[in-house]
């Protein structure tokens, strides 16, 4: 059923890939990532692939890569890495201080690199994930069509784990244009702010929770838990009363707001299990998740009603823009 | 049964029953039949579960009024008696059809950590445990939580036991597990925390070239056959982890 995906994804035939890029400090969590591993749920094989789609999508496209190109996807920073040839790159998502060489570098830009400069990215103030794209997209086998490292799993990316010291990366040599850096427009920068409103689909179990669980829900602050990462992110703050219980076990994906029986509620990520058995009280928009993706633990956020044609609607005009669709 | 609802942006469940077991089996893999069969080209996954299917669809090659109205015409079109005839001419339903498996386990009590508690637990000696266990049959109701974990009913009234309080931080692969009435083997090794009785040679789920290979599939039915030290190890079995 994702063949289609899979033919997109390949390279260009005769596309010669090269050693582009050394990791020398990969940080908390240094993943390959890309648009995600569709179509593989009924195996048990979650989806994955960049947590924040918005600033891998400019990451990629200040390149005129596809899509679907496999980028890197870091996790707070502290990384340093070696280009091994010159090279065009691109730096989104959180702001790492990013430095080429010692010499500052802006972030939501695309750069060159000589052969042997060192790239080194500090840690984020603001925001979790910052990406690093290359021309062409990082090199490495896909699994079921896919790229995206799901390190519960061990699938994709470089044996299926977070990159470590020493890792290789590679892109294919594409011919280098008349190069001219490019920015992201200001208007789509994001310097992720310390305050989030999600919007929600009040699907799934919707129904079954009672009004003053909803207005408890739609009312208070939460605070995001230390327990957070690419599979679920723990909200903390005031329980709803005994949510439903005794759901049979169902498909879930990443967006649904879990609320188990502590009355806290867990909002799936994309490395998130197929299937799950918690009430599910809504969805967060697709689009909003990027912003929960670069959310930190103590950060406040806030629940509002909102419609599926809407989520829809914003979620389209953003793939449109980034992959290219009819 | 037959009820739609939104579960994410480019997501639909379907609900075919209420209560698990065969009967809601039958209903899905008889909805996952014929809604295959349509070959949607927006279609990205079907996903079945115990009593229910999540549709993903690709917002890129339809419009949310085309996927829930394709969605919605399959709503009573048979029961799960009564399938459609197939360009295969195959006569039986998709749960008749249900392919038979069997997957040798060693309960050694070397790599069955929590045989004996069952057993005390069960008022059961540890050959009865094993005779009860592997006595049956069971269906596969559900993949997930990892890549080709079979979620397997039921387990034998006298062996349903809870789930461990405290999750065991490394479960290695091919552990045969049970957790009230559910019955699984652990395809890789994770985090888990259902009860461990023995351990399977035959590997669940591996990827050749890039692809996925999974050794059960919704709507099987498997047997657990006991095996001695030595036939688990000619069978590939592997002692360590």
């Amino acid at each position: 059923m994702s063949k289609v995906a899979v033919a997109d994804m390949a390279e260009p035939v005769g596309t010669e890939v090269a050693d582009t890029l050394a990791v020398i400090k990969a940080g908390p969590q240094m993943l390959i990532q890309d648009s995600g591993r569709r179509g593989s749920q009924h195996l048990g094989i979650s989806v994955g692939g960049a947590a924040d789609t918005h600033a891998a999508g400019w990451a990629n496209r200040l390149l005129d890569n596809s899509g679907d190109a496999a980028l890197l996807e870091i996790c707070l920073g502290g990384v340093a890495l070696r280009f091994l040839r010159a090279a065009r790159f691109a730096l989104t998502g959180a702001d790492l201080n990013w430095q080429l060489d010692g010499r500052a570098l802006g972030n939501w830009q695309s750069h060159t690199a000589a052969a042997g400069a060192v790239l080194r990215g500090g840690l984020a103030a603001h925001g979790v994930r910052a990406y690093l794209s290359l021309g062409g997209g990082i090199a490495v086998t896909p699994v079921c069509g896919s790229r995206a490292t799901t390190v519960a799993e061990g699938i994709g990316g470089i044996h299926g784990q977070t990159l470590q010291s020493g890792d290789l990366l590679h892109a294919p040599v594409v011919p280098a244009p008349a190069f001219i850096a490019r920015r992201t427009p200001a208007i789509f920068c994001r310097d992720y702010p310390a305050e989030l409103l999600l919007r929600v689909v009040p699907s799934n179990q919707h129904h079954l929770f009672g009004e003053h669980q909803l207005r408890a829900f739609f009312s208070q602050e939460y605070q995001v838990s230390p327990a957070c990462d690419r599979m679920g992110v723990r909200l903390l703050g005031a329980a709803l009363a005994s949510p439903p219980q005794g759901l049979v076990s169902e498909p879930v994906t990443a967006g649904a707001i879990q609320v188990p029986a502590s009355g806290l509620p867990i909002v799936l990520m994309p490395d998130c299990q197929t299937i799950g058995g918690y009430p599910k009280i809504g969805h967060v928009y697709r689009v909003d998740l990027d912003r929960l993706a670069q959310a930190r633990p103590g950060q406040c956020v806030r629940f509002v009603r909102g419609s599926r044609a809407e989520a829809q609607t914003e979620w389209l005009l953003q793939r449109k823009f980034f992959h290219g669709g009819a | 049964m037959f009820k739609l609802v939104d579960s994410g942006d480019e997501s639909l469940t379907v609900y075919l029953a209420e209560v698990p077991g065969e009967e809601a089996l039958a209903q899905v893999l008889h909805f996952v039949h014929r809604a295959r069969s349509q070959r949607w080209d927006w279609l990205v996954d079907l996903v079945p579960s115990y009593c229910s299917v999540a549709i993903y669809y690709d917002l890129l090659r339809c419009d949310y009024a085309n996927v829930l109205s394709a969605v919605s015409a399959l709503a009573g079109g048979g029961s799960a008696a009564c399938v459609p005839a197939l360009p295969c001419a195959n006569s039986l339903t998709p749960i008749q059809a249900a392919v038979a498996k069997t997957l040798p386990v060693y309960y050694g009590e070397d790599q069955a950590p929590d045989l004996l508690r069952l057993a005390r637990s069960a008022k059961l000696d540890i050959e009865d445990v094993i005779a009860l266990h592997s006595g049956q049959e069971y269906r596969v109701y559900a993949l997930g939580f990892r890549p080709g974990f079979a979620f397997m009913g039921s387990v034998p009234e006298a062996l349903q036991i809870p789930r461990l309080d405290i999750p065991r931080k490394r479960v290695p692969a091919g552990a045969v597990a049970i957790a009230g009435a559910q019955a699984a083997v652990y395809p890789s090794a994770s985090p888990g925390g259902w009860n461990l009785i023995g351990r399977c040679p035959t590997p669940l789920f591996h990827l050749h070239r890039g692809e996925p290979k999974v050794a059960l599939k919704v709507g099987d039915r498997v047997r657990f056959q006991p095996v001695s030290h030595e036939e688990y190890l000619a069978l590939g079995g592997k002692l360590d982890e």
